[in-house]
């Protein structure tokens, strides 16, 4: 299946849902909050560092919503065991 | 011995006591001067997972509620205890005035979703200045425009009596185009969210969250 970016209802859709709680997650512990240590894990967070985690997790959940449907179609009655994808 | 994970600066020590961290690892609060760290030891770093993300951030939501003011720290800092207290004694005293900006207080976060805008051209300094107080200026002004959301401010009426501080991160490529986070008395979170949801932006589509630990409002740089 190839891969297309997210659109921005898409992208709306998953920041108003509970999957949005991860992105925040993400958001709050990787890139925010007191430095203590020189080498946290990631690095650390300017703009574009944030936005690119933000980005690439949306592609991850665009991805991860991707292989959900394809397993919903490969469950119908033509039957069939679903496909597992790697969970970003 | 081990080093010792961090997990927040505290106001005071939690009560009855900090509980266990996100390896089950019980924790225990280290003092320097005026300030207090929740730490757990540690003997490497927890590897980057949800599930690992999800038990750090609930570490600190209970640390948050057992405390009135909590630092939030950043994921993965490991470091030995004297590593530890060195850093809060160099900058005590940034950190205390960041831990009195948060007590009794938390943090909403705003996503400002939409297309991309040019953004407006800065006024042209004033012909009497020489080329490098032009850059300075120029410099300046770009600096200024990272850390505003005009698309905000038909909000602002409402947010303005909840809001304590804000920050803002601008994003540039769309659909997120800011991040705006505001911090606000504790358990104004559902009047915060009232306020977000009377006015419809014509610029951006805004999708609130909170009420968080006061991450954005923790000192950048201590590194």
């Amino acid at each position: 299946m190839s891969r297309r970016p997210l659109t921005r209802d898409e992208a709306r859709a998953i920041f108003a849902t509970t999957d949005s709680s991860l992105l925040e997650v993400i958001d709050n512990l990787l890139t925010k909050g007191v430095v203590l240590s020189g080498d946290v894990v990631l690095g650390i967070g300017g703009v574009d560092l944030i936005y690119a985690r933000l980005s690439v997790l949306l592609c991850a959940v665009d991805r991860l919503l991707e292989v959900q449907g394809e397993m919903r179609e490969d469950s119908r009655p033509r039957g069939g065991r679903p496909q597992g994808g790697p969970r970003q | 011995m081990s080093d010792v994970y961090v997990y927040a600066l505290l106001g005071e020590a939690p009560h009855p006591d900090a509980g266990a961290g996100l390896c089950a690892e019980p924790l225990r609060v280290v003092r320097v001067g005026d300030l207090v760290a929740a730490v757990g030891e540690m003997a490497e770093r927890p590897p980057v997972s949800e599930a690992t993300l999800r038990a750090h951030d609930a570490v600190i939501r209970r640390l948050a509620g057992a405390v009135d003011a909590i630092l939030p720290v950043r994921f993965g800092s490991l470091l030995s205890e004297s590593g530890l207290a060195d850093l809060l004694t160099a900058r005590g005293r940034e950190l205390s005035e960041a831990l009195a900006l948060v007590a009794g207080r938390e943090q909403m976060t705003l996503r400002l979703l939409g297309a991309a805008t040019p953004p407006a051209a800065p006024a042209p300094p004033p012909d009497d200045l020489g080329p490098g107080a032009r850059y300075l200026a120029a410099r300046r002004a770009e600096w200024r425009r990272a850390r505003e959301a005009p698309e905000l401010e038909p909000l602002r009426p409402w947010l303005e009596p909840l809001v304590r501080a804000e920050r803002v991160t601008r994003h540039d490529t769309p659909p997120l185009i800011a991040s705006v986070y505001h911090l606000i008395d504790r358990g104004a979170g559902a009047a915060y969210l009232a306020a977000v949801e009377r006015v419809a932006l014509a610029a951006a589509r805004v999708v609130a969250t909170g009420p968080w630990p006061p991450y954005a409002f923790a000192p950048e740089a201590l590194g």
